[in-house]
């Protein structure tokens, strides 16, 4: 997932690392020979982060904003650490710290670029100053209304990095119980805001210990195994590294680890998958042994190149479980026609994810069916939605007048239509019943009855018996009944009709 | 995480005021027919048919939605109050409680009824009713875990006056506490109350003034167990535009106009119009999408008090409902106009199983993406939010970039059919066998047990002949004659390399050169024999007659059968069998000898188990051709026995007669 290094230029940040109380001791110098301030030791921590990434997450994308009374984008999102270890250069130290400000250019900068379902990763780095007035965190803090919109609105992860010690009146826990109130405020629970210091004294070795402790919370590699039966497996890189599932559902908060092993239980058409809600997508890399030479390895097949292979032309996915109850889906994916690349899909936890696979537990061989032509899929709702059962609904006149039509039209067609005209009329009028509407009964007795009068000379005398009968059944109190049905009057033209 | 959306109580006023009349409605059919047509005259809904109408449709557009855990039960007040329905599901369906409340039937107009009491009863009994648990409650107390009860009151009455609703709210107060007191006991069958949201709906026809001055649709927390809302509706359709209101608002719904849906004219079918069609799904469906509903185009939904989304139809071209979109979300839909006909056309059109992509333009940039997709699965409409943003995965490396992507033999149609022969279905039988899934994947780490990656690292699987076996070895059980099957794809095995037939190459193609070296041959159908036997050993336990099949294999062979405890014995030993077969391919037939005479090189010992008795050719080929004569046929019995009397019946009858005489 994308990160966003968010750099507190302030001007604070170009105080000297360690104070010279005394002029003779040695002080420590930057790479670029300059005496070392709080600047450098970001600059460098980005770099070591930079190098982590680099080293452990190929697809990652990574901005660099620098904040202060003004938000600035230093480096856009881009895969290319180079260029923003070059970009890292031109950062300069400007006027006060604004911590409101530079989160809202993050705000601005994901939401162009990634929407608001991508989860961000999110380091500050800073001297842990709360600054002062408007905009600063000091204010964001102290609930104090703000512009910015609060809660975030995308999945974030935050680390920050203080950069600072004693020596630069850092009061470590007031900054750190000002970092947690914005945790809580920007909408992250739990492990999804750290904090971090740097132990005992700053120096370049100290601050590089610090992000390295970030890098390896945020840039692990996640490696496991691929399984399709015991002696089919596979060693798999999974990109972007799956991060456990803690999220509050109704009843309950849902925690689950993704498992290491991400065993295949079966397969199923795409087109009966179709599409289903997923919570990540990922890109499974057959792992590299590091060592070897790179040729050879392309030369000895892999069975995760094997398994595309076969998915690819069959438009198969494999049911994968990935942990308690937790399923996901691997397929062949491809962004254009030339390249495509095996893919993993992970549903939200639970075995009822998916309404039309059905509960995936109950999910067994295809071959214990019975042999048919059509897919077993999907799974048939019990539900019958009001869509599709033809509900009465009279909120607009005009629903009360097409029923009425419908009435109508099939009591000019009797006999022929006796058994239509009285289920129309029944459900009209066990409808009004329910309602408690009884003036639509007498109503609808008054339309049948001039109904007969208009009846044209070569319609059957049928017509006017039934209507008249209908006329007199919804005037009498049985009517009142939900379990009344009218049902039609036997007579002589109608014989044989119903 | 409890949302008090869970539970829902509907109070019903069943008093003399919802007897009036409040709302004309011209139910007559407008066509003008003729003379001696007279139009009728409009007739009147009571304040209750509009009461009764309006949460009629609360309850649809909730069902339609929420297949599950969102529980309305209705309660009518009345002398006695009484309870319509129960928390279990099949009583929440609009069909059971149209069905109850046709026999309470509509009140009347008869003002001794003591009204404020009555609703004062009600109130009671919907908190009571309240206090039972919801069949999702039972199951988490069952399984010990935390509940946390909360629930909505909806009251829809006539509230008299200011006064009049703080009496109401305190008697909801005073019953809440009373009710946790008793039901602070730990019985399971009734919870005490964590919070009552207390929505009041005061309704009157039109034209009758209360003095209410409480704000309309602002919070209030009487206390933390009880908090309330106001809002005052003229009966009729403010009353249902109201409802529809709480509706969205009470389980966080959203509107979306599908916009610009071509459909045929009623009258003329040759013509095309664009039309409409609203429908209700959950908030989450755009929120997922974008955050908030900021950059979306909002309208006011017509005559509604609430904004809907415009979303452009986008005529489906092609098979794009087979294609696997990437979508974050889905949600069931229900059309705002159930029955209109532009519903029904839409909704009809999807239950066909066809599906639409939908187009949003974003405010901001005016962009225009492929936002969603309607489509049906199962009987159900859902709404399928697509992911519009820039991916993480965009352009990602190519499978054939990374390791073993420049094989180019890969065995894809073999395991192709092993996917398809491997297909998931929803399993129909016992419902407490809970481990079809588990069947499944052991079946498919049968299939997969041995299952040669590429063409050039395999010689049996590529020969014809193997077939069958292979087949049946795969299944589950064997007939008989899948045992047959397989010890004739055997012999013809044995029977190829009698004839000296050459064996597939290592592509696959079939050899038919003779120019080759006889000794290649001879390595290679001894791979060939190794791989088979580690094919059929690796399934020789799924049943006895799979044993069998092994027995046979190494009967042919002359290879001591190893037992089952030896099993990692043997699969180590074949192990070394195949290193020594990859070494000895490469080094030719005069050094393999010279190996094979070297009394510690494995060469040696196989020849010794390749004829263990020292027989000669002609007897090893008679033996083994008697062997394969005894397993393609039963013996006749009179054959294996060789004094068997013939004529028994004849010397019986002989000696019978002897004795009589």
């Amino acid at each position: 997932m994308p990160t966003v290094i968010l750099l507190d230029t302030s001007l604070s940040m170009s105080r000297l690392a360690m104070p010279k109380f005394d002029s003779t001791s040695p002080i420590e110098l930057s790479s670029s020979g300059e005496e070392l301030e709080l600047r450098h030791l970001a600059a460098n921590g980005v770099n070591c982060i930079l190098d982590q990434i680099e080293a452990n997450c190929k697809l990652e994308s990574v901005a660099l904003l620098q904040f202060s009374s003004k938000c600035e984008l230093v480096s856009t999102f881009s895969r290319d650490m180079d260029l923003i270890r070059s970009k890292l250069l031109s950062v300069s130290c400007q006027d006060k710290s604004s911590l409101e400000v530079g989160l809202k250019g993050l705000v601005a900068l994901v939401r162009d670029e990634w929407g608001s379902s991508t989860p961000i990763t999110l380091i500050i780095i800073t001297d842990g100053g709360l600054g002062h007035g408007s905009y600063s965190l000091h204010n964001l803090v102290t609930g104090n209304p703000t512009d910015l919109r609060l809660p975030i609105m995308f999945p974030l992860t935050v680390s920050v990095a203080c950069i600072g010690d004693v020596n630069t009146n850092l009061d470590v826990d007031a900054t750190k119980g000002a970092y947690e109130i914005l945790f809580s405020r920007i909408g992250l629970s739990g492990a999804q805001g750290t904090f971090h210091t740097v132990d005992g004294s700053l120096s370049i070795k100290s601050a590089e210990t610090m992000f390295k402790e970030i890098a390896s919370l945020h840039y692990k590699q996640w490696i496991g195994q691929l399984e399709m039966g015991p002696e089919m497996t596979c060693s798999i890189q999974v990109c972007p590294p799956p991060k456990p599932y803690d999220r509050a559902h109704d009843f309950e908060v849902v925690k689950r680890e993704l498992s290491s092993t991400l065993a295949i239980k079966g397969f199923v058409c795409q087109a009966d998958i179709s599409s289903p809600p997923v919570y990540s997508r990922h890109l499974i890399l057959p792992a590299t042994t590091g060592k070897e030479n790179k040729d050879e390895d392309g030369k000895s097949p892999n069975t995760c190149v094997f398994l595309h292979g076969a998915l690819k032309v069959e438009n198969m996915c494999g049911l994968v479980e990935v942990g308690e109850d937790w399923y996901g889906f691997i397929y062949s994916g491809s962004d254009n026609k030339k390249k495509s690349s095996l893919m993993l899909s992970l549903f939200e936890p639970g075995l009822d994810c998916v309404p039309w696979l059905g509960s995936l537990n109950r999910l067994g061989p295809a071959s214990d069916l019975n042999e048919t032509t059509h897919s077993p899929f999907p799974v048939k709702s019990d539900r019958k939605p009001s869509y599709s059962v033809c509900p009465v609904v009279w909120i607009k006149q005009s629903g009360i007048q097409s029923d009425i039509q419908k009435v109508l039209r099939h009591a000019r067609k009797l006999p022929e239509k006796t058994s239509q005209f009285y289920k129309e009329l029944n459900r009209l009028k066990r409808a009004a019943v329910c309602f408690g509407f009884y003036e639509l009964l007498e109503g609808v007795a008054q339309i049948c009855e001039r109904e007969c009068g208009l009846l044209p000379p070569n319609v059957s005398p049928d017509c006017a018996i039934q209507l008249t009968y209908v006329a007199q059944v919804l005037r009498s109190s049985d009517c009142y009944d939900v379990d009344h049905v009218i049902t039609p009057r036997y007579n002589n033209f109608n014989v044989g009709k119903m | 995480m409890f949302p008090c959306s869970h539970k829902t109580v509907i109070l019903l006023d069943h008093g003399p005021e919802f007897a009036q009349p409040c709302h004309p409605v011209e139910f007559d059919v407008q066509r003008a027919r003729g003379p001696g047509y007279i139009p009728l005259n409009p007739v009147s809904k009571s304040v209750w048919t509009c009461v009764v109408e309006a949460t009629l449709e609360y309850c649809r557009i909730v069902w339609d939605i929420f297949p599950q855990d969102k529980n309305i039960r209705f309660v009518v007040s009345r002398s006695p109050a009484e309870i319509l329905n129960g928390w279990q599901a099949e009583h929440q369906s609009t069909n059971s409680i149209m069905t109850a409340l046709a026999g309470v039937g509509r009140p009347t107009a008869d003002r001794t009824f003591a009204a404020e009491k009555n609703i004062l009863e009600g109130v009671e009994i919907a908190i009571d009713s309240l206090c039972e648990p919801t069949p999702r409650q039972t199951k988490l107390l069952e399984e010990g875990k935390e509940v946390v009860n909360r629930g909505r009151l909806i009251v829809i009455t006539t509230v008299v006056d200011d006064f009049y609703r703080k009496k109401l709210l305190s008697a909801a107060l005073e019953k809440i506490i009373k009710v946790n007191q008793e039901n602070s006991g730990g019985d399971e069958d009734v919870l005490t109350l964590n919070n009552v949201e207390m929505v009041l709906v005061h309704t009157t026809p039109k034209g009758v003034e209360y003095r209410i001055h409480t704000e309309q649709d602002v919070m209030e927390n009487i206390s933390p167990l009880l908090s309330t809302i106001f809002y005052s509706v003229e009966a009729g359709s403010g009353l249902s535009t109201k409802m529809l209101y709480l509706c969205l608002k009470h389980y966080d719904l959203a509107s979306t106009t599908v916009t610009g849906i071509p459909m045929k004219e009623e009258q003329n079918a040759s013509s095309s119009a664009n039309y409409d069609v609203e429908l209700f799904h959950e908030a989450a469906s755009h929120r997922r999408l974008l955050g908030d509903f900021e950059d979306m185009i909002m309208a006011l939904s017509e005559g509604n008090e609430y904004q809907t989304c415009k979303l452009k139809w986008c005529t489906p071209r092609g098979s794009s409902a087979n294609e696997l979109h990437h979508c974050s979300g889905t949600f069931r839909i229900t059309p705002t106009e159930v029955n209109s006909r532009q519903s029904s056309c839409l909704t009809n059109f999807l239950l066909s199983g066809r599906s639409v992509m939908l187009e949003m333009q974003r405010r901001s940039t005016g962009n225009k993406t492929l936002s969603h997709m309607l489509t049906s699965h199962g009987g159900e409409i859902f709404i399928h939010t697509l992911n519009s943003n820039k991916s993480v995965l965009e352009d990602p490396p190519s499978i054939s970039e990374g390791p073993g992507g420049r094989v180019t033999d890969y065995r894809i149609r073999e395991l192709a059919d092993l996917i398809k022969c491997n297909q998931l279905a929803p399993f129909l039988g016992n419902n407490k066998d809970n481990s079809p899934i588990d069947r499944a994947q052991a079946r498919l780490a049968r299939f997969s047990k041995v299952l040669p990656a590429t063409i050039s690292s395999t010689t049996v699987f590529n020969i014809p002949v193997f077939e069958p076996l292979h087949a049946a070895l795969l299944k589950e059980t064997l007939t008989e004659e899948d045992l047959v099957e397989c010890r004739k794809v055997i012999f013809a095995l044995m029977s190829m390399e009698q004839k000296g037939d050459a064996l597939p190459g290592p592509l696959g193609q079939p050899v038919t050169s003779a120019g080759k070296k006889g000794g290649k041959r001879e390595e290679q159908y001894k791979v060939m024999w190794m791989e088979l036997e580690r094919f059929v050993s690796a399934h020789s336990e799924e049943s006895p007659r799979h044993h069998a099949v092994l027995e046979t294999l190494m009967e042919v062979r002359q290879k001591p059968l190893v037992k089952k405890d030896d099993k990692v014995g043997l699969d180590v030993a074949l192990r070394e069998l195949e290193k020594f077969q990859a070494m000895s391919d490469s080094l030719d037939r005069v050094e393999g000898l010279k190996r094979s005479s070297s009394p510690h090189s494995p060469g040696l010992k196989k020849a010794k188990m390749l004829n263990p008795g020292g027989l000669s050719v002609l007897e090893l080929w008679k033996s083994r051709k008697e062997k394969e004569a005894s397993m393609m046929h039963k013996e006749f019995a009179g054959r294996m026995n060789h004094s068997l009397k013939l004529y028994l019946k004849l010397e019986k009858d002989e000696i019978q007669s002897k004795q009589k005489q």
